[in-house]
């Protein structure tokens, strides 16, 4: 990615990267002590999702060239933008898919964000808050949190990591470690080009597996005889170990990665198209998996955004993005659910694409492209509970200011804590809860009031959902 | 006009907001309380684990003050009447001294010889032997290059710094000259002058100029003068000023940092006014950007005080500030250069070898005398100073005084510092504690801590144990090791993913150690790094190792000493001939993928 504004902030991206790739919990000792939880107030989660799919358009979508279209200079006479309903256009050039899946979509085009980097951004839209330098090594990611509230959900036959980044580590900031959480709440993030850290495929694969497996415990068990109770804490790497085993003992696991060629030219044969098919797989099979955080990379269109003869283009993406969020809807809203006849797979899984701001609107700027803008951008929501075909919020005729929040506090507009307040919501958690025995004796609350430059409202759009 | 509206939101006040009630901004400030020491605390525990599977040792014998660093540690252990682990035995040491000298497990039969050897000062040879030897400068080529990023940033200057680097090492050159030039490096072109590549490296580029729309090679130097100065005083110091570099320390830092708590941005200002008339422009040639090649200079202006920023809190006030030494205040004397000024002051302080004997210390026996060791509190380093309330910061200041005196005394030579520590008893002490552990122990470095071996010790451990190294690219070169790369994310994407999972430094960022996690051992299961290095069809050790034997207990022990470099025990080669029963290759593929897989292998112990 060429970064034109820089964002290489090598001294605070290295406090992240202390999660390297999701694998850190950087205070393993924190294993041993219980989490400890307090109620802070009392949300009243709604729990219409068992499973959550974030997109994450990582780069920076323009607003006003897709879900809150805006007539301008720059507007290209190739969008063919077509009046989808009464109140929506959309460039059917960019988003032909996805123009026919709206009445399942809820957009929110009030958003509002503090940063205009590219690396803080994405840190917010992992962490669900601002980056703290002082804080960032203990602080965990928002699936990470979510892995430990779901972790006495976990049934016996779930082998699948309830957490699972799809490219998360093209992220600018990485993938988030678990902070302060034990690290048996990381993510596992895999590069959907290269596949799952990929199991055995066939019998004999697994059979080998098997054979070796049952070795490497007898000889731990041998090796182990001079033990005298000191191993508790080594513990700790056999338990990965028989996790591990378990995930790629599993058929399931290979097979969610395991895409026929129809798939992938429907879904795209991208990060995105790959991630969602992979998304679709998870919920599918139901295997442990609950949150999936997808990266799509390579949004930040400074230069030639309309240019068709770059490499990466606004087109690119958008077609890329479209077409795997749409077959993402299709398939999951075609699947009756196996726990509720009544519903689909839809109805139970969350999608949400957010970004980390949107882009300047107007004409382009020298060198035909359009830098960050954070003062209003979008994001989606599908399935789950939420009532899809709205529009929340409303921006002016450029573009550049919200002029309607459009939900229920009318003076704010929508961050990025209340996307995550929503995902919550909708998962089951209580959101205003607080962790209390951190490192710093900081508490963490799930959702901070405390914004980085304003106060915000620590709630959930519960005008996405009614 | 439209970037200023983008950039006015950045501000971040730290006075109360209008409409915040006076509740709110103490919610907001809430005082920190001292976090406690995470990183020892893992240290210690991953090592009782570890160690428990060790053979147990008899009781602790006396063991013998080899140098002053012994002295300091036994010194203060029999002091406070802390019960400490034994010496290691020689194959413990002779492993453990091979990964940290090395990054690489022992050659069987060299491990053979040292442990057959009877000489009283067999180990102080070997020691010597590890650090005369190639490997050494390839491992702490690879750690220096991790520490200072040295990464894909500097172009195709990298290889240059790379042999730069190694010859640095091979000659061991005062640390303090090192370091004065790559503080001080100038030229037309980054990709000649090695030492100008560590500034070079860290530019923040600009925004776009819409007057000069091809111009991208813009440089925002008061932010890279920012960024840089950051990073060295983290790497050179051990002191990170990331917070006064966009406020001041107070009303912030009270309960972070006593030291820097009555630091001021200004202060920061004048640090970074060493380099304010630095500046890196990239070259063009024959139309075209010489993408990455810089020119690095000093006729810059002068370090503005109110100049724009990009990634920052603006700054404000007004003028060029003079630089001046955080930890002094001396300015340049009279005609010197700033960056000669800032050279001098910086290498002739204390805090620069305490900063580096403290990191070589943490490499080698677990964590940093000060945790973490990029962030000294100076007001805690004695108790005189340290204030009421507050711990004294490092676990032996007086020690790691004495080793920063030695390491003056000597002429700044970092060979000294690595061998004095793998001389100490201190070092040499088993992993293994027969008794009960308690936390309280940690500090006294009663017994060895384990680690986890680094991404690139762990590649380059697994081929030497199957006998099938790699064949990389490094420049114009092809290496067998990782660890001799120049660029060691040059490789294929199985390997990348396999060194990222094992926290691999992208170079990027500064490096980290990482935990363990289900990944890890996910692809330590299944990853060709692994797998195919283990078939017996693929060559290296296994078929040869076949082909040789007839006899299956010499299989299992040779397949052992290969792996994890000692013999079985016999319950062990019970279970090993066990699995060599039937199909005779197979099972010893097996067996060293389990050994692959056992923390034996994963483990510096």
């Amino acid at each position: 990615m060429n970064h034109r504004v820089s964002d290489l902030l090598s001294t605070r991206r290295e406090l992240l990267r202390v999660g390297g790739h999701g694998l850190l919990g950087a205070f393993a000792s924190q294993a041993l002590a219980p989490v400890q939880a307090r109620a802070a107030g009392k949300s009243n989660p709604r729990g219409t999702a068992r499973f959550c799919v974030v997109i994450e358009l990582a780069g920076a979508l323009s607003h006003i060239d897709s879900f809150d279209f805006k007539e301008n200079a720059g507007t290209q006479k190739d969008f063919d933008v077509r009046q989808v309903r009464n109140d929506l256009y959309l460039p059917y050039r960019l988003f032909p898919e996805m123009s026919k899946e709206m009445d399942k979509v809820a957009i929110v085009r009030s958003m509002k964000s503090h940063e205009v980097v590219h690396f803080r951004g994405q840190y917010y839209n992992q962490a669900g808050r601002p980056l703290n330098p002082a804080q960032a090594t203990e602080i965990p990611s928002v699936g990470s949190v979510i892995s430990y509230e779901m972790e006495a959900l976990r049934r016996e036959k779930d082998t699948f990591p309830t957490y699972v980044g799809c490219n998360l580590d093209t992220a600018g900031c990485g993938a988030l470690s678990t902070g302060f959480l034990p690290p048996r709440f990381s993510v596992l993030d895999v590069d959907m080009k290269q596949g799952a850290a990929a199991g055995p495929s066939g019998d004999e694969a697994m059979g080998l597996l098997e054979e070796r497996y049952r070795l490497l415990k007898k000889l731990d068990d041998v090796m182990a005889a001079s033990r005298g109770g000191r191993d508790r804490q080594f513990g700790a790497f056999r338990d990965f170990q028989n996790s591990a085993y378990r995930i790629l003992g599993d058929p399931r696991w290979p097979r969610a990665f395991q895409f026929s060629k129809e798939e992938v030219a429907r879904y795209g044969d991208n990060s995105a198209g790959l991630g969602c098919l992979f998304a679709r797989n998870a919920v599918k099979s139901d295997a442990g998996t609950r949150y999936i955080h997808i990266t799509h990379p390579d949004w930040d269109h400074h230069r030639n955004i309309y240019n068709h003869a770059v490499k990466s283009n606004h087109y690119i993406r958008c077609n890329e993005f479209d077409r795997a969020m749409a077959a993402l809807l299709r398939d999951l809203s075609a699947e009756k659910s196996p726990r509720d006849a009544s519903k689909t797979l839809l109805d139970e899984t969350l999608v949400v694409m957010i970004t980390e701001f949107g882009r300047v609107p107007g004409a382009l700027n020298g060198i035909a492209g359009r830098h960050h803008y954070n003062l209003a951008y979008v994001s989606l929501f599908a399935g789950g509970g939420v009532k899809g075909g709205r529009i929340l919020g409303k921006t002016d005729a450029a573009g550049e200011h919200v002029i309607e929040n459009g939900w229920k506090y009318a003076k704010h507009q929508i961050k990025t804590e209340n996307v995550y307040a929503s995902i919550y919501s909708a998962l089951g958690i209580d959101w205003k809860k607080e962790l209390t025995n951190t490192p710093s004796k900081r508490a963490y609350r799930y959702v901070d009031a405390l914004g980085a430059t304003e106060m915000l409202m620590d709630d959930e759009i519960a005008d996405l959902f009614v | 006009m439209r970037f200023l509206a983008i950039l006015i939101p950045l501000s971040m006040t730290a006075q109360t907001p209008a409409h915040q009630s006076a509740e709110e901004f103490e919610q907001a400030h809430k005082p920190l309380v001292q976090p406690a020491k995470p990183k020892s605390r893992e240290a210690a525990s991953v090592t009782a684990g570890v160690a428990a599977k060790l053979p147990a040792r008899g009781a602790a014998e006396r063991v013998a003050h080899r140098n002053f660093i012994d002295k300091h540690i036994f010194g203060r252990m029999a002091a406070n009447r802390i019960p400490h682990a034994p010496l290691s035995a020689d194959e413990e040491f002779a492993r453990r001294a091979w990964i940290d000298a090395t990054g690489r497990i022992p050659p069987p039969a060299e491990l053979a010889a040292f442990v057959a050897e009877k000489s009283p000062d067999k180990r102080a040879k070997l020691i010597e032997t590890l650090l005369a030897s190639d490997a050494f400068i390839d491992k702490w080529t690879y750690y220096f290059e991790d520490l200072f990023r040295a990464g894909g940033r500097m172009g195709p200057g990298l290889n240059l710094f790379h042999f730069w680097t190694r010859e640095w090492l091979k000659l061991d050159r005062p640390y303090n000259e090192v370091v004065t030039d790559m503080l001080t490096g100038a030229g037309k072109s980054s990709f000649t002058v090695p030492a100008a590549l560590y500034y070079q490296r860290d530019f923040v580029k600009a925004k776009d100029d819409p007057e000069a729309p091809d111009a991208h090679d813009l440089v925002n130097q008061p932010d890279t003068v920012d960024e840089f100065t950051v990073t060295y005083s983290k790497v050179f110091l051990g002191l990170n000023l990331a917070c006064i570099s966009c406020h001041d320390g107070a009303g912030h830092l009270e309960k972070v940092n006593t030291f820097l708590v009555t630091k001021k941005r200004e202060d920061f200002f004048r640090q970074a006014a060493f380099f304010g008339k630095t500046r890196q422009i990239m070259n063009w040639e024959n139309g075209y950007q010489a993408n990455t090649e810089y020119t690095v200079d000093d006729e810059a202006p002068g370090y503005e005080r109110g100049a724009e920023s990009i990634v920052r809190v603006p700054r404000r006030g007004k003028g060029v500030a003079p630089p001046a030494f955080l930890l002094t205040g001396e300015q340049p004397k009279a005609g010197e250069h700033a960056r000669d000024a800032l050279a001098r002051t910086m290498t002739s302080h204390v805090q620069f070898r305490r900063a580096l004997v403290n990191r070589i210390w943490a490499e080698l026996m677990g964590f940093g005398i000060v945790e973490p060791v990029d962030d000294f509190d100076l007001n805690r380093y004695d108790a005189k100073t340290t204030p009421a309330g507050w711990t004294v910061q490092p676990s032996n200041p007086v020690l790691l005084d004495a080793m920063a005196e030695d390491f003056r005394v000597n002429n700044h030579s970092f060979r000294h510092v690595i061998r004095t520590i793998l001389n100490s008893s201190a070092y040499q002490l088993s992993s293994h504690f027969a008794g009960e552990w308690k936390e309280d122990y940690t500090p006294y470095y009663a017994r060895k801590f384990v680690r986890m071996l680094s991404a690139a010790e762990l590649h380059d451990s697994i081929a030497l144990a199957t006998g099938q190294p790699g064949k990389f690219s490094s420049g114009a070169e092809k290496v067998p090791m990782v660890q001799q790369m120049s660029e060691p994310k040059k490789v294929d994407g199985e390997t990348q993913r396999f060194m990222r999972t094992f926290g691999q430094s992208n170079r990027d960022d500064m490096p980290k150690k990482i935990a363990a996690s289900s990944l890890q051992a996910m692809l330590l299961m299944q990853s060709k790094v692994v797998t195919d290095r283990v078939q017996s069809s693929k060559g290296g050790l296994l078929p040869a190792l076949l082909a040789k034997n007839s006899d299956n207990r010499t299989l299992v022990e040779q397949i052992y000493v290969h792996t994890v470099s000692r013999k079985p025990t016999a319950p062990e080669l019970a279970v090993g001939l066990e699995a060599l029963g039937g199909d005779r290759a197979r099972g010893a593929e097996n067996l060293q993928w389990a050994l692959l897989n056992s923390p034996e292998f994963l483990f510096n112990y």
